[in-house]
C-alpha cells in the first residue's frame, strides 16, 4: 500500500512540476497575460501565427480550425466559463456576426474605442457596419473577400478569346474551352455554391427579400442568377460538382482548367511558384452579371472579443492591434489580403504585391451584404439544395427556384 | 410450510456489492442517464445555443415537423440505406478476405494481415478526404477506368446523386472490413479442426462445409460485428461529412449529418435532439431488436 502511495504522490508531483514550469515560462515573458485566438484554418492562418508572434503585450495562442468546424468550436466555447480553456478573441464570418450579437456571444466595443482614442473612420464604412448593431461596434472588419475571374492569359490568346464583361460572354467562354476538352471551375458542391449566386443576384439588382419581407427566389433577378449557374455547370470542368472553392482555385493554377471564379482570398497562391503554373500569365476580372456590373456579395472576417474572455481588456487590445494599419498592411503584402482599412487598397506597395486588389475593390464597391437574420441559416441552407439540385439535374431551374419558394414561404424569418 | 425472510445484514455485507458498484452507476447516470433524459425534454421546446431565458415550450411541434420534413425523411432513407450496404458489405467482404487469410500459409498471412488491417487505423475524417481525392477525376480511380474505357459520365462517383451513396459505401467498406477481418479471423482459428475432417471424410463440398459448419459456428461472431458495425453505421457522420458534406442534393444526407447541420449551423437545438432521438430509435429497431432476439435464443439453448 505504501509503494502505491508513494508512486501516486511522485506521478502528482511530476505533473505539477511540469504545469509549473509551463506557466511560469510564459509568465516571465508576457507578464501573466495569455490569450486563445480562434482563426479560420484558411491559406492565411500561418500568417497569422507569425505575426501574433510579434505581439508584445500577451502569449498570443492561435487555435485554426476549418471552416466546417469553426463556428460549431466558436460555439462550443462562448458556453464555457471564463479562464476553462475557452476563446478570448474570435474571427467571426460577416455572416455570423448578428446570431452572436443576439446570443451575447461577443462583447460591444465602444467603450473600449473611445477610452483607447482609436478612430475607426479608417475602416470601409460598409465593412464596419457590418459589424455594427444598435450602434454598437463589436469588432474590427478585416480579410473582405469576394469570388471573382481568374484567368489564364496564354490559353485566352491561344484560343483568341476576349475576357469576358457580361454573363453571357462568360457561358460562351466556358462553352469553347469545354468543347476543348477542359471548361470552366466553380464550386458546385452542396453547400458551396450560394457565394456566387449571392453575387450573381446582386449583380442582376435582386436581393433575397422583396420590400414586403417575403423570400424572393421567384423574382426574376433569382431566376436569372440560378440560369446562369445552370449554364455555366453545363460548360464546367470535370469534378466541379464535387469541388469547394480550394479545389476550383488548385484547377486554374494547376493549368487544369483555364478560367475559374474564385473566391479571392484564395488568390495569393497564383503568384507563388512552388504553387502555381501560372505566375506569369494569371490574369483577374469581375464576375459579371447580365448588364456588366460587379456585385459582391460583403463577406469579411471580424475580430471580436469573446464575452467570456478571461481578460476583455487584453483581449481587445489584441483585436485592436491586429486590425492596426500596420499590422494588416504587413498581411496585405506577404499574403495579399484584401484590408478593411481603404488607404492599404491604393498603397502603390500593395498592390504590386496583390495585382487582383482592385478588381477585388470594384466589386466590393458594388457590393451588399446578406441579410444580417439568425434564421437565415435555414434560408441558405435551402437554397444550398436547390442549387444543387439545379446542378446535377435537368430540371428548369426557375421550376426548382419556385419550388424553394413555396417551401421558404413556409418559414420563419421574423428573427 | 414455514417461510423464510430475508433480512439485510449490514454485519454480513450485503450492502458491500450495492457500494461497489455505486460509483461506476454514478457515472453511468451523470453522464449517460441524465443527458438522455435531458436531450429528451429539450425536443419539447424550442432551445438554440445561446437563447437567452427559458426556451418555449414547443410541445410535439419539433416531433411532428420531423415526420412531416422532406429533408428528415430523405435522411432516414439515406441513413437506413447506408446503413445495410455497409455493413453487408463489410460482413460479405470481411468473412471472404478472412477466409483466404486463414487458407494462406502462415508466412504469407502474417505478411497480409496487418496489410489488410491498416486502414482501421486511419481516422473516418481522413478516410473521406482519402477518397474525396480517389474520386476526383483527376484521381487514381478515374485513371484506372480510364484504362478499361470508363469515364466520369459512366460512373459519377460522388458528384452526382445516382452514385453519391453508393460511393460512400464503398469508402467506409474500405475502412471497416478490416476490422470484420479481425475479428473473423480470430473465430475462424477457433473452430476445431476436427468438425473440418469429419466433414472432409464425409465427402462434404466447400459450400456445405461453409454454410453448413463455419457459418453456424461463427454466429455469435457475426451478431457481435453486426451491432457493433451497423450501430456505427447507423451514427455515420465522419466520412460523409468529408467526403460529400451530405450532397449532392441531399443524396447522402444522414441523420447525423441532418441533426448537426440543424445544431450547429441552424442554431435548432431542440429539432436535432428529436432527429439524434430518432437515431437511436432507428439503431435499435434494426440492429439492436435483432441483437436481442439472439441473445435471448442463445439463453433458451
Amino acid at each position: 500500500m505504501k509503494k502505491v502511495i508513494s508512486i501516486a504522490m511522485v506521478m502528482m508531483l511530476a505533473v505539477a512540476t511540469l504545469f509549473a514550469g509551463g506557466t511560469g515560462e510564459a509568465t516571465a515573458a508576457n507578464s501573466g497575460k495569455n490569450l486563445l485566438v480562434s482563426v479560420w484554418a484558411g491559406p492565411h492562418a500561418d500568417l497569422q501565427k507569425q505575426v501574433v508572434a510579434d505581439y508584445p503585450d500577451a502569449n498570443v495562442t492561435i487555435d485554426d480550425v476549418d471552416y466546417g468546424n469553426l463556428k460549431a468550436k466558436q460555439l462550443t466555447s462562448f458556453q464555457a466559463a471564463p479562464g476553462s480553456g475557452n476563446y478570448d478573441v474570435v474571427w467571426v464570418n460577416s455572416l455570423w456576426m448578428k446570431e452572436y450579437t443576439d446570443a451575447g456571444y461577443i462583447l460591444p466595443l465602444n467603450d473600449y474605442i473611445e477610452a483607447s482614442g482609436l478612430d475607426t473612420s479608417m475602416y470601409s464604412k460598409g465593412l464596419l457596419d457590418g459589424c455594427t448593431f444598435d450602434g454598437q461596434i463589436y469588432g474590427f472588419p478585416t480579410y473582405a473577400q469576394t469570388m471573382i475571374l481568374v484567368y489564364d492569359k496564354a490559353a485566352f490568346e491561344e484560343e483568341g478569346l476576349e475576357v469576358p464583361t457580361t454573363a453571357d460572354e462568360l457561358i460562351a467562354v466556358a462553352k469553347h474551352f469545354k468543347e476543348k476538352g477542359t471548361g470552366i471551375a466553380f464550386p458546385e458542391k452542396q453547400g458551396s455554391g450560394d457565394t456566387l449566386f449571392s453575387q450573381l443576384l446582386f449583380s442582376e439588382g435582386g436581393s433575397y427579400f422583396d420590400e414586403n419581407g417575403r423570400p424572393a427566389m421567384d423574382s426574376p433577378e433569382a431566376i436569372r442568377a440560378a440560369t446562369i449557374i445552370d449554364e455555366l455547370g453545363k460548360y464546367a470542368i470535370d469534378g466541379c460538382l464535387a469541388w469547394h472553392h480550394d479545389e476550383c482555385a488548385e484547377a486554374v493554377r494547376m493549368k487544369d482548367a483555364p478560367i475559374a471564379i474564385v473566391m479571392s482570398a484564395l488568390c495569393n497562391q497564383n503568384h507563388d511558384p512552388e504553387k502555381s503554373l501560372i505566375v506569369d500569365t494569371v490574369g483577374y476580372a469581375p464576375m459579371p452579371g447580365t448588364t456588366g456590373l460587379a456585385a459582391a456579395t460583403n463577406t469579411f472576417w471580424v475580430w471580436a472579443v469573446a464575452s467570456n474572455a478571461t481578460d476583455p481588456q487584453a483581449a481587445y487590445d489584441l483585436c485592436e492591434w491586429l486590425a492596426s494599419p500596420e499590422v494588416e498592411k504587413r498581411q496585405t503584402i506577404a499574403d495579399q489580403q484584401i484590408s478593411a482599412i481603404e488607404t492599404i487598397s491604393s498603397d502603390p506597395e500593395v498592390l504590386e504585391k496583390a495585382p487582383f486588389i482592385p478588381v477585388v475593390m470594384e466589386q466590393l464597391a458594388n457590393g451588399k451584404t446578406e441579410p444580417s437574420l439568425v434564421s437565415f441559416a435555414a434560408y441558405k441552407t435551402e437554397l444550398q439544395t436547390a442549387l444543387s439540385e439545379i446542378a446535377t439535374t435537368d430540371e428548369d431551374p426557375a421550376v426548382i427556384m419556385q419550388n424553394l419558394q413555396a417551401k421558404l414561404e413556409t418559414m420563419d424569418f421574423s428573427y | 410450510m414455514k417461510h423464510r425472510t430475508f433480512e439485510l445484514s449490514l454485519e454480513r455485507g450485503d450492502l458491500l456489492p450495492l457500494l461497489l458498484m455505486m460509483p461506476t452507476l454514478i457515472i453511468i447516470l451523470c453522464i449517460m442517464i441524465v443527458p438522455l433524459i435531458y436531450g429528451f425534454v429539450l425536443t419539447f421546446f424550442n432551445a438554440g445555443f445561446g437563447n437567452s431565458g427559458s426556451p418555449a415550450f414547443a410541445g410535439f411541434d419539433n416531433w411532428v415537423r420531423f415526420f412531416k420534413d422532406e429533408t428528415s425523411r430523405k435522411a432516414v432513407l439515406n441513413t437506413v440505406c447506408f446503413s445495410l450496404g455497409a455493413t453487408a458489405g463489410d460482413l460479405v467482404l470481411g468473412t471472404i478476405c478472412a477466409l483466404l487469410l486463414v487458407k494462406l500459409p502462415r508466412i504469407v498471412s502474417s505478411i497480409f494481415r496487418p496489410i489488410v488491417t491498416m486502414p482501421l487505423l486511419v481516422s473516418p475524417v481522413v478516410v473521406g478526404l482519402i477518397w474525396r481525392y480517389i474520386y476526383d477525376p483527376r484521381g487514381i480511380l478515374y485513371w484506372i477506368l480510364g484504362q478499361f474505357g470508363i469515364t466520369i459520365e459512366d460512373f459519377p462517383g460522388v458528384t452526382m446523386p445516382s452514385t453519391a451513396l453508393l460511393s460512400t459505401i464503398i469508402a467506409h467498406w474500405w475502412q471497416v472490413t478490416p476490422f470484420v477481418v479481425i475479428v473473423l479471423t480470430a473465430g475462424l482459428l477457433s473452430i476445431p479442426d476436427e468438425y473440418y475432417e469429419a466433414a472432409r471424410i464425409d465427402g462434404a463440398g466447400a459450400f456445405n462445409t461453409f454454410f453448413r459448419i463455419t457459418l453456424p459456428q461463427l454466429r455469435n461472431v457475426y451478431m457481435t460485428v453486426l451491432i457493433i458495425s451497423g450501430v456505427d453505421t447507423i451514427k455515420i457522420f465522419d466520412i460523409i461529412y468529408a467526403l460529400t458534406g451530405g450532397g449532392p442534393n441531399n443524396s447522402t444526407i444522414s441523420l447525423s449529418i441532418y441533426g448537426y447541420n440543424q445544431a450547429f449551423v441552424q442554431s435548432n437545438l431542440s429539432y436535432a435532439m428529436v432527429i439524434s432521438v430518432m437515431t437511436m430509435v432507428l439503431s435499435f429497431l434494426i440492429f439492436g431488436i435483432p441483437f436481442v432476439r439472439n441473445n435471448i435464443a442463445s439463453n433458451k439453448r
